[in-house]
């Protein structure tokens, strides 16, 4: 992340979702570490998938607050009300341009939660907001925890989306996917750290992507730890 | 005399007038909003006289936005595993 950040200015860094919990630290902490490790690292934005629920509204609601970066879900809504769960998108002034970042949840977060929360039908939830994004931003990326199958789907019904990030199907999208039809970028790196996703996206004057290249990269022992960040993680041990 | 008398009294009633006109009591304010002014001049800052228009075309700004090279890092599904496992 470090070299990918010192070799371009224009760098973001997003999360598909199922991050907080899992593993013993983040289990011990209640997704306290993980948000202090993302922070560290300099997160952009994330989405909230079904395990991310697991940890229950109100320690989600805390990491949230503790988290430097956007938290999102456009289709998560408190049951009963229209009163959204989390920020559905933020734009980035980035060079000239302005790119939103959208976040859609998969249904099963509403049992994971345990009640209390009402998850909308995605596509329909995305019609609605890329109504509203596209008159703010003019390059969309949406953070999908859907499957690749659902991501393909939203590639192809809606128009738009220069990106999708996606995550629940644990594909292994190298190199990404491309729908002709909308010109629609789709990544995914797997699943529990072992990899890392890398797409750039060449972006003309008006915003849309001419061109696009990606790559997985597998992370192994061999690469060296970052010092600041196993300070972190040790303190927890 | 009598028609000295009445043009004298017509010029002072007159006088009179205009006195009355010009310290007769203020209106009372009114309650609907003053209308707020707006800058419709996009060639010239509000605190600047606006100059009498012209047949010269202001020159404007037609910068387009610079392509961008944009790198987006991913990662999905970490499920809290913080050492790395590939």
């Amino acid at each position: 992340m470090k070299e990918e950040r010192e070799a371009s200015d224009n760098v973001l860094l997003l999360d598909g979702g199922n991050t907080l919990l899992g593993d013993d630290l983040a289990q011990q902490t209640q997704g306290k570490a993980i948000v202090e490790a993302m922070n560290l690292l300099g997160y952009d934005a994330m989405v909230l998938g079904d395990q991310d629920f697991g940890l229950g509204l109100d320690v989600l609601r805390q990491r949230m607050e503790e988290a430097k970066f956007s938290i999102l879900s456009a289709n998560v809504v408190m049951a009963g009300t229209d009163q959204l769960f989390a920020t559905p998108y933020v734009v980035k002034e980035i060079g000239d341009h302005k790119v939103a970042i959208i976040g859609l949840t998969n249904q099963e977060a509403a049992s994971a939660a345990g009640g209390g929360i009402v998850v909308r039908n995605p596509l329909e939830v995305l019609q609605d907001v890329m109504g509203e994004v596209s008159k703010e931003a003019d390059v969309i990326i949406v953070l999908s925890h859907l499957g690749t199958e659902v991501d393909f789907q939203i590639a192809n019904e809606v128009q738009g989306i220069d990106l999708i990030v996606g995550g629940l199907s644990h594909d292994v999208l190298d190199p990404p996917a491309w729908v002709e039809a909308s010109g629609t970028v789709i990544v995914q790196a797997g699943y529990q750290g072992q990899r890392i996703g890398v797409v750039s996206l060449r972006i003309d004057s008006q915003g849309k992507v001419v061109s696009h290249q990606g790559q997985v990269v597998l992370l192994t022992d061999e690469l060296a730890d970052d010092a600041e960040m196993r300070a972190l993680l040790d303190q927890y041990k | 005399m009598p028609r000295i008398k009445l043009v004298v009294l017509v010029a002072l009633a007159t006088t009179a007038l205009a006195l009355l006109g010009c310290n007769s009591p203020t209106p009372n304010p009114s309650t609907s909003p003053l209308p707020v002014p707006t800058n419709t001049s996009m060639l010239a800052p509000t605190d600047t006289p606006v100059s009498p228009p012209t047949n010269t075309p202001t020159p404007v700004s037609t910068t387009a936005p610079k392509p961008l090279e944009l790198t987006v890092l991913h990662t999905n599904d970490t499920m809290g595993y913080t050492e790395p496992c590939g």
